[in-house]
């Protein structure tokens, strides 16, 4: 459907997909909360919720495009990469308070109130049709995060997925209570909320770790040394996650009578090399020691 | 200049003591609320529950913060004092949201209630002084180690402080017959709460983002452009980790020069740059040869001129 060229017409694509995903995990949202709501369903509640995540996750993915392709600036000179990783944490605790209010409410509804729950039709017309649109978006958004790295993207992925999960979840619900096992409902919520909060988890400790500057996976650091390794001299290679680029430092010992000019050319092919065999390559310092 | 071991023990000592502080306020209440019937203080003693919580993380994040670089995080782990009290931030502007429209919908809602007995504004009147007291203490220590997450510690206090009055007006206008008045005053205190709170978030997301002040280039700039042999500044770049700045310069030097001679000039900046500018930890130096600069088109005069 879409025919992907360039990087910018890959990041219209995203943008544009994040509207449509947006509106759409509004509206789900908003169905399902309602018929939980007057059905008394916990289990679509739950499924609401996950529908809410959307919602805040196309926003946060569209805040990111927006932010972390501006230029760099004077105050922000290592750029706006890491505004993807704060929108990660920030989304992921923001679900998290949700959800644990939402398994509050279950368990109490099983241990406490004892209420019996009868669900109604509609409810899996809801349920059938978060399962189909999720699949859909979830698609697209792989094929986004394939194309463009972006972390916010992968999790809004995610989303999408655990989203169509729950929403078959609440499937199996009906036909229990339709069988008579009424403590399915607020059971299926608590098991909605217990995978939420992995998620979520997941996603929490990605963004803080990418905030901390943590250095990239061992096999792309050995992948670097595969290409310099006809560069003698490294001593040190650091690297860091910047959003969906990557920072290198190389600290490297050249002979001490080379001229400036000599060594400043080695150490532009060797920047060149890098970020022409690796993909999503940001700054590359070479430090001379 | 690196931080004395003295002074980073006392950043410790001071979470310690307001844990210990939190601990004895949160009993406190909680035996008050039981026999007060005051909602306020109920809400009170959750936010003391809630400050014991806080200080458990920064205690922890305090500890993490002064490991030593690894493999996995090669910078250390410094931002984790800015990532906290972003966090705990991003925490207290929901409650006060979620605490607001509570408040709201109650104010319109509910009835009139029995006041709740005077003798509970006791453990808010002694929560007004600890407040006070944590909140001078951490605050004075977080300046002096420009910590963000002992500043961030000192703004949580002063919402408690201001919770605590909240609460004693509260229970002094219930008990003259003024039944909404709890409502109106926690709609105000939560918007003052709001804007302190969404300032101190601000500042966590700025260095979170690696945020270079205007400050430290123009001294730097100052402080190198009479060594020998240096014909320009393409770039200075700072950032902060956890009361340390790291600096990445680009520096013009002669293309025909040797590197010894580039590496002397290296170290020449970097000892200038520490020893007078005590709140650079590390300062990181390219050298770029002087001939390039006409390429890339680039007007000295302008740089030196800034």
């Amino acid at each position: 459907m879409f025919k992907i060229k360039s990087e910018n017409r890959c990041t219209a694509c995203v943008r544009k997909v994040s509207w449509i995903g947006l509106w759409y995990s509004f509206v789900l949202s908003l169905l399902k909360g309602f018929v939980g709501i007057i059905s008394g369903s916990h289990a679509l509640m739950g499924s609401a919720l996950y529908s809410f995540h959307d919602v805040v996750s196309s926003i946060a993915i569209l805040i990111g495009l927006k932010i972390f392709t501006k230029p760099t600036t004077k105050n922000y000179p290592y750029g706006y990469g890491n505004a993807e990783y704060i929108v990660s944490v920030f989304i992921s605790i923001i679900i998290l308070t949700a959800t644990i209010f939402l398994m509050y409410n279950s368990i109490k509804l099983i241990f406490i109130d004892h209420k019996d729950v009868t669900l109604h039709w509609s409810v899996v017309l809801a349920a059938a049709f978060s399962i189909f649109f999720n699949i859909l978006l979830y698609k697209f958004n792989k094929c986004a995060f394939k194309h463009l790295n972006s972390p916010a993207i992968l999790t809004h992925a995610k989303h999408l997925m655990a989203d169509a999960i729950s929403s078959m979840a609440v499937i199996l619900v009906i036909l229990g209570t339709s069988l008579g096992i009424h403590s399915l409902d607020p059971l299926a919520a608590i098991f909605e909320t217990v995978h939420l909060i992995y998620l979520s988890g997941e996603i929490l400790i990605h963004g803080c770790t990418g905030l901390m500057d943590k250095a990239i996976d061992k096999k792309k650091i050995v992948s670097i040394k595969d290409i310099l390794a006809d560069v003698s001299g490294i001593e040190k290679i650091k690297t860091r996650q910047v959003g969906r680029n990557i920072n290198v430092e190389l600290f490297i010992s050249f002979p001490a009578d080379k001229t400036l000019n000599e060594i400043h050319a080695i150490s532009n092919k060797i920047t060149e090399t890098i970020k022409n065999n690796m993909k999503y390559i940001g700054n590359v310092n070479v430090i001379y020691v | 200049m690196e931080i004395s071991q003295h002074c980073l023990k006392c950043s410790k000592r001071v979470v310690w003591i307001l844990l210990f502080l939190n601990i004895f306020l949160f009993v406190l209440k909680l035996i008050f609320s039981y026999f007060c019937n005051s909602r306020s203080l109920i809400g009170d003693t959750l936010e003391s529950l809630a400050n014991v919580a806080i200080d458990i993380i920064f205690l922890l994040s305090l500890s993490l913060a002064d490991k030593e670089p690894n493999d996995k995080f090669q910078y250390g782990y410094g931002k984790i004092e800015f990532l906290t009290s972003g966090i705990i931030n991003l925490l207290l502007i929901l409650v006060v949201i979620y605490f607001m429209i509570f408040s709201f919908v109650e104010m319109i809602t509910i009835r009139n209630e029995n006041p709740s007995d005077m003798i509970a504004i006791l453990p808010e009147l002694i929560s007004l002084v600890a407040g006070q007291f944590s909140f001078k203490y951490s605050s004075c220590v977080g300046k002096k180690l420009k910590s963000s997450s002992l500043l961030t510690i000192a703004l949580v206090s002063r919402v408690d402080m201001i919770c605590s009055g909240a609460v004693i007006i509260a229970i002094i206008g219930t008990n003259l017959g003024i039944y909404k008045f709890d409502h109106i005053i926690s709609l105000f205190i939560g918007a003052l709460i709001f804007r302190d709170v969404a300032v101190d978030l601000k500042n966590a997301i700025k260095e979170l983002m690696d945020y270079s002040l205007d400050t430290h280039s123009t001294e730097i700039k100052n402080l190198i452009k009479n060594i020998g042999d240096i014909k320009g500044i393409k770039n200075i770049k700072t950032r902060n980790i956890n009361r340390k700045i790291l600096a990445d310069l680009e520096i013009y030097i002669p293309g025909e020069l040797a590197l010894a001679k580039g590496l002397e000039i290296v170290q020449k900046i970097k000892n200038e740059i520490l020893l007078h500018k005590p709140d650079i930890a590390e300062v990181s130096v390219q050298l770029i040869p002087f001939e390039q600069q006409e390429k890339l088109n680039y007007k000295l005069k302008q740089v030196f001129a800034e």
